[in-house]
């Protein structure tokens, strides 16, 4: 299974502003770029192009696992506005 | 605690720590609202899946009577995994008339139990509420930011959980130190449950853990849950924070969990199933001398807030000591109001409450297991001896030849029991 398949299966309603940005110059500078690989639902990209680290926040599972360990502390985050978000059918 | 029409307890989150405070308090007749940001309690919520019942029986009153509980454990196993093979220590009880001393359960369908049965006292959970700060008074806690909105209360229990900005804010806890954390990710499979008992050789209703170790992880400390529900399966994988921020693995860390469920002994499983959701939560891993000071004046911290979760290696526990130190909050609360303690003197009881009950009895008990379940030979090493030996004991090769137990001795000294072997067998021994 692909993971956008996996994160497809959710109940996840997604608000048009993103509750997580990350801090561009913070990223441009890391040699660590552990967000690219440890997200669950894969949702840090690296742009080719400008080098920059891009998040689509829409498929977030809220688990908060990318703001406690960026060693930059390069990410805010915080919980989506209330009705959006993921919605665990099951948990 | 309260005058006028103020409310005597703001609980923030809606999971089983805060559910469980907020029946008990109202369960006495002090006035309650649980302030939830998902749209329903559990809406947010993600565990493995087992909840030890047996420590609140007493502690919980009837809030458990009728709770949606998929099946009771009755088949326990740690499997051992290495590349090729695994090794499971087994164990399968008969079932047992009378309450079941664990059971599997979903968080949806759970804490949405939980929270109806607040409606019974009169207690109720606001939906949609975001709690975005706190208010201060008088160098207390005196209640809760929404929005532009500010609700007052005589105390104010954070039951947030893992990431707990509000533990944050007070200074009671440092800012999300990487080391007091592991990641989980899951996914519920849907079964039959004739399949299921089929499977895992289970008793018409009753259930099965499993606990893996090893080559599932790929070296990073952390571990595999598997529990069967009453028509699905919830597995799932574990890692340590820190180990994860500095693993340079090919892969993703999710592709570990496509490749958990590839294993031709975890795909016979789960075969044929349908998997319906898929998610991932932090997992506190508290280390006992960093505990937070369980509140501030006003402000009482409980469950994943106050880094209650125990994992021993062979139990999984925060649902039992979240809804434990909920009671105990709760009850903290209703001596407060009774006999018009000030919030120093609620927060000393609760601590007291806390140190005399199982909750941190047992966070003491088992202090060294998060530092002996970091030890990464335990990941690797270890696990792939024990399968070489099992291996050994079971195999007759083309020379004819099967392992003797002097043999066994000599592999074992030579490869599990050298000085690096002696020493963790001495960390274990003090865990
Ligand atoms: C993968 C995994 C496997 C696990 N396996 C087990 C197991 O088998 N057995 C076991 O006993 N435990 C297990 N646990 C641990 C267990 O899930 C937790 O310890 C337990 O859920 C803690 O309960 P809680 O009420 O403290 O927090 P939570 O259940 O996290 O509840 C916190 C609530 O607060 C809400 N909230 C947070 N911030 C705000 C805010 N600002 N405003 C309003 N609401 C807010 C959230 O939406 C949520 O509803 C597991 C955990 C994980 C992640
Ligand atoms: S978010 Fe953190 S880990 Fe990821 S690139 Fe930016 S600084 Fe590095
Ligand atoms: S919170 Fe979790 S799912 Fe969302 S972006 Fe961060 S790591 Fe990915």
């Amino acid at each position: 299974m692909k993971v956008e398949e996996k994160v497809a299966l959710n109940a996840i309603k997604a608000h048009k502003e993103s509750h997580i940005v990350v801090n561009e110059e913070a990223c441009r500078a890391c040699d660590n770029r552990v967000c690219l690989s440890v997200c669950p639902a894969e949702l840090y990209s690296l742009d080719p192009d400008s080098g920059l680290v891009k998040i689509e926040h829409a498929g977030c599972l809220e688990c908060g696992t990318c703001l406690v360990v960026c060693p930059a502390g390069a990410v805010t985050w915080k919980y989506p506005e209330p009705g959006f978000g993921i919605r665990y059918r099951h948990g | 605690m309260s005058d006028g029409d103020e409310l005597d307890v703001i609980v923030v989150g809606a999971g089983p720590a805060g559910l469980a405070c907020a029946w008990e308090a109202a369960s006495n007749g002090l006035q309650v609202a649980v302030l939830e940001r998902g749209d329903v309690a559990g809406a947010k919520n993600l565990s493995g899946g087992r909840l030890y019942l047996e420590p609140l029986r007493e502690l919980c009153g009837s809030l458990l009577d009728g709770a949606p509980l998929e099946r009771p454990v009755t088949s326990e196993s740690i499997v051992l995994t290495d590349e090729t093979s695994s090794v499971s220590f087994r164990l399968d009880e008969n079932p047992a008339s009378g309450p079941p001393s664990s059971a599997t359960v979903l968080r949806a369908k759970l804490d949405a139990f939980l929270a109806d049965k607040l409606s019974e006292k009169d207690a109720m959970v606001l939906p949609q509420q975001r709690v975005d700060s706190l208010v201060r008074e008088n160098g207390r806690i005196a209640g809760v930011k929404v929005g532009s909105e500010e609700l007052r209360a005589g105390l104010v229990v954070a039951a947030d959980g893992a990431l707990s900005f509000l533990a944050e804010e007070t200074g009671l806890r440092a800012k999300r130190p990487v080391d007091q954390y592991a990641v989980g990710v899951k996914e519920v499979i849907e079964l039959d449950a004739a399949t299921i008992e089929q499977r895992f050789n289970l008793p018409a209703g009753q259930g099965a853990s499993r606990l893996y170790m090893g080559e599932i992880t790929k070296g990073l400390p952390g571990g595999g849950f598997l529990y069967t529900n009453a028509t699905s399966i919830s597995l799932g994988l574990v890692f340590q924070l820190p180990a994860v921020r500095e693993w340079r693995g090919e892969a993703h860390l999710w592709e570990l969990m496509e490749r958990f469920k590839e294993r031709p002994d975890v795909a016979s499983l789960i075969a044929g199933g349908r998997t319906v959701e898929y998610g991932a939560h932090l997992v506190p891993e508290p280390d006992l001398k960093r505990l937070p000071d369980p509140g501030v004046p006003g402000l009482l911290l409980v469950g994943d807030a106050a880094g209650f979760v125990l994992n021993t290696g062979t139990t999984v526990r925060g649902m039992d000591l979240a809804m434990a130190s909920g009671v105990l909050a709760g009850r903290s609360a209703v001596e407060a109001k009774r006999n018009t303690l000030e919030p120093a003197a609620c927060l000393a009881r609760y601590r007291v409450a806390l140190e005399t009950s199982f909750v941190m009895r047992e966070m003491r008990a088992h202090k060294r297991a998060h530092g002996v379940l970091s030890m990464p030979h335990l990941y690797g090493h270890y696990p792939r001896e024990v399968a070489t030996l099992a291996q050994g004991f079971f195999r007759v090769g083309a020379d004819g030849a099967n392992m003797t137990v002097r043999q066994a001795v000599r592999h074992l000294r030579k490869n599990v029991l050298g000085w690096r072997g002696y020493r963790d067998l001495l960390r274990f021994n003090r865990m």
